[in-house]
């Protein structure tokens, strides 16, 4: 498809040429900066400075056109910028691809967009040098961690460049991540060059440059891409932390700590030998909003247990509510030591009990018994329940516990395509 | 001090009181001050168009201090051009915005270093340790003025050739060797951002 370089914006003063080669029309925006125009049509790169216009280079003449055409205007993180000129390189290693367009704004200087996968950031020529310590490179006061090292070569080039650019350039590259930027340093055997890419969300682009076609899908993670940021993560952490002390006090609140007020008590003995019959409580009565009853076993068991058969009777409904409780107390010495096992008092609660009379039905049950067991049963109003709040409690962590695991997939993702991976996230062989 | 162009007459004046050479902007004669008044050194060919926001006149602040443009160098090296403008500042400094490749550097004219390094002892990745601040040489172009305009502390006849080092600390500092001639003269700064200096009166730039 043979490409068309169009003249600018009206009103903007660029220099049109025609290329020395295939005639096609070229233009230079940049005057002053830019030295090579590389041609869409036929790939030749072109002088810019030398009225001559000599063909420098030629690249292969089948050329991919760039998804935001040459000369488009954009605005973008807060200032005006212009597509002039159109890379793709890739690595010599893999053989991997990617699309690079060079930004150009007359006082702020030059920029880059690059894309690769689907995948876009936004790129600042740094000058200040980082320093490479093994594997991580600081610059201004930031570590970045080694992702990738490798070679970097010029495959085609369409529109204006500030360097004599052509295709088959090499240069040794090493890029350095901290999510969502990416520190990165190309060196050839005269100069190093720095620069620092922050990720950007494929939609700001294609809002800032009007692009009607669909933007590539992003494929796999990118080096860059954020995720689930430490930072993030403390938050989510933070937000656990926040509910848990809320629902700790809403638990406490809807529960009022009153303190405990005992309803009714029972207090007999069980005799050996003697029947044991069902016992029916005296009427009582609660009042005002649903409430905690807490029911509270207690008898002098040695080495037995006692359990009984509870009912819980709501005079007014005739509802009943079963539920049974029991206590055993086990205990003995051997070889010099002193164990015991159980306890001779057990609590159980009932929760949401509405107002209303009620009458207890107890039925009491043991082994056949050999001393008289004496026991009392309490049924106090108010209390806690904790249940619901430890459920809440494991509630709660589920987000953070959720993030931590997508974040840790999404890593092993993110470093599956570096040689430098950290041990965690490594590949399982 | 109002001098008059020995080419055609006009009325010459010069802002700095460190300008030595000026542009006649009636004749395009390069003049140079000496002792005796003005000399002319011939015709300067009119600057190659470029698309540059600055121009003599631009004002701005830096560092506190508030600068003028006053002239302007454009030098050629093998791999493209850049743009030295003469900053005046007013408390007297002399100060050189260089633009290049999109980058701003602003620095100043350094008196203090008695005996920079000689050339020989310079090459990429060389050390120089310069007031208190490591230096690493990040390259040597070989450098020719292309041309001028406006006034200039410095006799920027066309074709002047320079050796040029630039020289950069951890820091984002900046500096740079000139040889030219027999004359050596040290230059320090940082890189600077355009929407830093507060710029005024600057080139309109048709289309942006």
């Amino acid at each position: 498809m043979a490409g068309e370089q169009t003249a600018g914006p009206a009103g903007s003063k660029a220099k049109v040429f025609n290329c020395t080669n295939c005639g096609a029309p070229l233009r230079v925006q940049a005057l002053g900066q830019t030295l090579v125009v590389a041609c869409a049509s036929c790939a030749s790169v072109i002088d810019a400075q030398d009225e001559r216009h000599q063909v420098l280079s030629k690249g292969a003449r089948l050329q991919a056109m760039p998804l935001i055409p040459i000369g488009t205007r954009g605005q973008f993180r807060g200032h005006l910028w212009e597509v002039i000129g159109y890379m793709v390189r890739y690595d010599k290693a893999s053989d991997y691809d990617w699309r690079e367009y060079l930004l150009f704004n007359p006082r702020q200087g030059f920029r880059w967009l690059t894309e690769a996968d689907g995948h876009w950031s936004y790129v600042v020529p740094v000058h200040t040098k980082g320093q490479v310590l093994g594997d991580t490179a600081t610059s201004l006061n930031q570590s970045y961690k080694l992702f990738h090292k490798g070679t970097a070569i010029v495959s085609q080039v369409i529109g204006e460049f500030y360097w004599r650019v052509k295709t088959g350039d090499a240069v040794q590259v090493q890029d350095f991540i901290r999510p969502p930027e990416v520190l990165s340093v190309e060196k050839t055997t005269d100069e190093q060059t720095w620069s620092l890419s922050t990720y950007v969300e494929p939609s700001e682009i294609a809002t800032a440059f009007k692009v009607t076609q669909t933007m590539p899908w992003r494929k796999g993670v990118a080096p860059n891409q954020p995720g689930y940021t430490p930072e993030a993560h403390m938050r989510l952490w933070g937000y656990a932390g926040l509910f848990f002390f809320a629902l700790l006090i809403i638990h406490l609140m809807t529960s009022p700590i009153r303190g405990t007020k005992a309803v009714y008590q029972y207090t007999n003995f069980l005799m050996p030998g003697e029947a044991i019959v069902p016992i029916v409580s005296e009427p009582f009565t609660l009042v005002g909003s649903p409430r905690v009853l807490s029911v509270r076993m207690e008898a002098d068991v040695d080495n037995s247990w006692l359990a009984a058969e509870l009912t819980l009777f709501d005079t007014k409904t005739g509802k009943g509510f079963e539920f049974e409780h029991g206590v055993e107390y086990y205990r003995g010495y051997e070889g010099g030591e002193h164990w015991s096992e159980g306890s001779q008092v057990r609590e159980f609660s009932i929760s949401s009990v509405p107002a209303g009379t009620y009458t207890l039905t107890m039925l009491p049950k043991t082994d056949t018994l050999t001393k008289p067991i004496s026991y009392t049963i309490t049924v106090k109003s108010g209390g806690v329940i904790w249940s619901n709040f430890f459920l809440g409690l494991l509630l709660l962590a589920v987000p953070p516990l959720v993030a931590m695991w997508r974040r840790h997939r999404q890593e092993k993702k993110r470093w599956s395509q570096s040689d430098f991976a950290p041990a965690v996230y490594q590949e399982d062989e | 001090m109002t001098y008059s162009c020995p080419a055609c007459g006009g009325d010459i004046s010069f802002k700095s009181s460190i300008s030595v050479s000026t542009v006649c902007p009636y004749c395009q004669s390069l003049l140079l001050k000496n002792d005796q008044g003005l000399e002319e050194l011939g015709k300067m060919a009119k600057l190659p168009e470029d698309l540059t926001p600055f121009q003599v006149g631009t004002r701005g602040q830096y560092g506190g201090a508030k600068f003028e443009i006053l002239g302007r160098m454009r030098i050629g090296w093998s791999d493209g051009m850049w743009n030295e403008w003469f900053a005046s500042f007013s408390d007297g400094r002399e100060g050189w915005l260089a633009e290049a490749q999109g980058a701003l550097m602003m620095s100043f004219r350094d008196t203090s270093e008695a005996s920079p390094p000689s050339l020989s002892k310079l090459f990429p990745g060389a050390a120089w340790n310069h007031d208190k601040k490591l230096y690493k040489v990040d390259d040597i172009k070989k450098a020719k003025c292309i041309g001028s305009e406006g006034e200039l502390p410095v006799a920027a006849a066309q074709g002047r050739e320079s050796t040029s080092v630039d020289l950069s600390t951890m820091n984002g500092d900046f500096a740079t060797i000139e040889f030219a001639g027999n004359q050596t003269r040290v230059f320090t700064g940082r890189y600077v951002e355009f929407d830093q200096l507060g710029l005024t009166n600057l080139r309109e730039l048709d289309g942006w």
